[in-house]
């Protein structure tokens, strides 16, 4: 009868069974994995390295050897090589879009001094008034170049400085991403309004999860829609998050490794040096987490029980409720009450022999 | 389904039960052997010089449960059947001394011939209803008795004693059938002409 239930009780993983990426993490790990190797879960686990924590390697700016050649070209009065080193129309505002307050204001400098130089006082004003309104502060290179520069430069911060406020409003979908305003990490998170002086202005907009996007302030009227990132850009927000202390399980933390596993369905778990055999775990459908659990020492049943409760699987029914389990009753009882018939009216064998003493 | 093998099984292995019959420890049930016809003559000078002897076995149907004294016995079989069940005679030669005029000398020397047939099958598979045990001790042959249905009786003149059992269901028996035979007296050939007959009733030779 147990050979016969036996398959009642037990899930086997059909064809099609849906993949679930597990990420396990922590001293317990190991076990974990063995144990869910063997799992009679109706799904198929895949197992998935949480992204490497090695930072990533970013290309150096050009801009500081393009500013000193512009110095360079300055100094020996010519002007022409001097703009051409320092041409660009994005550059301030993509500079600014990296935070790289320093070098905007250098090159706005230069570009004041290199069209001064050039006798061409319209652009050299407005790389004055960029500078200006973008609140950089003046860099040392000013004291390398003319009075008159300096005294273009000292008038654009007057003239801007005097200019009305404006009200900037900034959305995004989704709300939530953090904004940065002239290379200055700031301002708000969206939805959010701003006071600002009168002018050009850059905005960069970065959320977990989200490639970041800049913008130029005035041409943003309408929300700004963030585009999901990509898996590589996932995983290095999320090495940031855990390198400044976040929990592996997290919503922020399932989200961005959700994205950088390509993981739709993701169970996360982990375990603390202080207790090993606790295990901690969280799913996370479509980067959203649905559930938290913990288990001591059952990775098995931790599992079970998050994708039960995030409703990946179907919890089995109860054996009361499936019609073999009641086949199975009735094959027994009709078996045992035949067993009962056969033994009350059958005919016992009685042999008589001779036993005379 | 793949249990049904094993009930069946069960079933079919059931043990097979042993009852014994007895004429008691110490021969207490052979007074059916040592009667005496009307002449004073044992029955068992109707032996031949080798003594050899039959013991037929027959399983009485009685139809009911009657009391167990012969009284109650006859009584019972004026209104219900109470002959031999057909197919279940069975029958086996034995040796008998010849008779000693010491009654329980006589009965010593029966015991050590009937240890004899100690262990032979009455019968294979005892009847399922409540039945009296009978010995019978002829000088027929077994083929001879063999030969006459169980409707006839034996021949009367070949009788040497009997003995019989209290209404029994032999497949509830726990302990060995004791066979003995109900009579104070030597002359006791009638009661073995009534214990032997084809049909248990009170007869008269």
């Amino acid at each position: 009868m147990a050979s016969l239930l036996l398959p009642l009780l037990l899930h086997v993983a059909p064809a099609g069974a849906p993949a679930v990426t597990v990420v396990v993490e922590g001293p317990a790990s190991a076990e974990a994995k063995q144990s869910l190797s063997s799992t009679t879960l109706p799904v198929e686990l895949r197992f998935s390295p949480a992204p490497s924590l090695e930072p990533v390697k970013t290309t150096p700016s050009p801009w500081p050897t393009r500013l000193a050649a512009a110095r360079t070209a300055y100094v020996t009065a010519n002007f022409v090589e001097c703009l051409r080193q320092l041409e660009g129309d994005a550059a301030p505002a993509e500079l600014l879009a990296t935070g790289e307050r320093l070098l905007t204001a250098r090159l706005l400098a230069w570009r004041a001094a290199c069209h001064t130089g050039a006798r061409q006082p319209g652009p050299a004003r407005a790389a004055a008034e960029a500078l200006a309104a973008f609140q950089v502060p003046l860099p040392e290179d000013v004291a390398s170049m003319t009075p008159e520069v300096e005294s273009l430069l000292a008038r654009a911060q007057t003239d801007v400085g005097a200019r009305p406020m404006t009200t900037a409003r900034l959305e995004t979908i989704p709300a939530g991403a953090s904004v940065e305003l002239d290379g200055r990490p700031v301002a708000c998170t969206t939805p959010c309004s701003m006071e600002l002086l009168e002018g050009t202005h850059v905005v960069r907009l970065s959320a977990d999860g989200y490639t970041p996007t800049w913008r130029l302030l005035a041409a943003t009227d309408s929300p700004i829609a963030l585009e999901p990132a990509a898996p590589e850009l996932a995983a290095a927000q999320w090495r940031k998050r855990v390198e400044k202390g976040d929990a592996l399980d997290s919503a922020a933390s399932l989200r961005l490794l959700s994205t950088s596993l390509r993981a739709p369905r993701l169970v996360v778990m982990a375990s603390d040096p202080a207790t090993p055999k606790l295990l901690r775990g969280a799913l996370a459908v479509d980067g959203q987490l649905l559930v938290r659990a913990e288990r001591n020492d059952d990775a098995e049943g931790l599992v079970r029980d998050l994708l039960v409760r995030g409703q990946v699987v179907e919890e089995a029914p109860s054996i009361f409720a499936r019609w073999p389990f009641w086949l199975a009753v009735g094959v027994a009882v009709a078996a045992g009450v035949t067993t009962t018939a056969v033994l009350v009216t059958r005919d016992p064998t009685t042999r008589v022999e001779v036993g005379f003493q | 389904m793949r249990f049904l093998p094993l009930v069946v099984l069960f079933v079919a292995c059931a043990p097979t039960r042993t009852v014994s019959l007895t004429f008691g420890q110490d021969g207490e049930g052979l007074d059916g052997f040592m009667c005496k016809d009307d002449a004073g003559q044992y029955l068992l000078n109707r032996l031949p010089p080798d003594g050899a002897a039959s013991l037929v076995f027959d399983f009485v149907q009685l139809q009911g449960v009657p009391g167990c004294r012969t009284g109650q016995l006859l009584e019972w079989c004026k209104d219900h059947d109470c002959s031999p069940i057909p197919n279940a005679r069975g029958c086996v030669p034995v040796t008998l001394s010849a008779p000693d005029p010491d009654r329980e000398t006589l009965r010593a020397a029966l015991r050590e011939s009937m240890k004899s047939v100690r262990g032979h099958e009455a019968i294979g598979d005892a009847p399922d209803e409540f039945v009296l045990v009978r010995v019978v001790g002829t000088t027929q042959t077994c083929d001879e008795v063999r030969a006459r249905s169980t409707s006839e009786p034996l021949e009367t003149s070949k009788l040497l004693g009997c003995a019989y059992s209290c209404p029994v269901l032999l497949d509830r028996v726990e302990q060995a059938v004791y066979l003995g035979f109900d009579g104070f007296v030597g002359k006791c050939a009638q009661g073995v002409l009534i214990c032997s007959a084809e049909q248990l009733s009170w007869k008269t030779q």
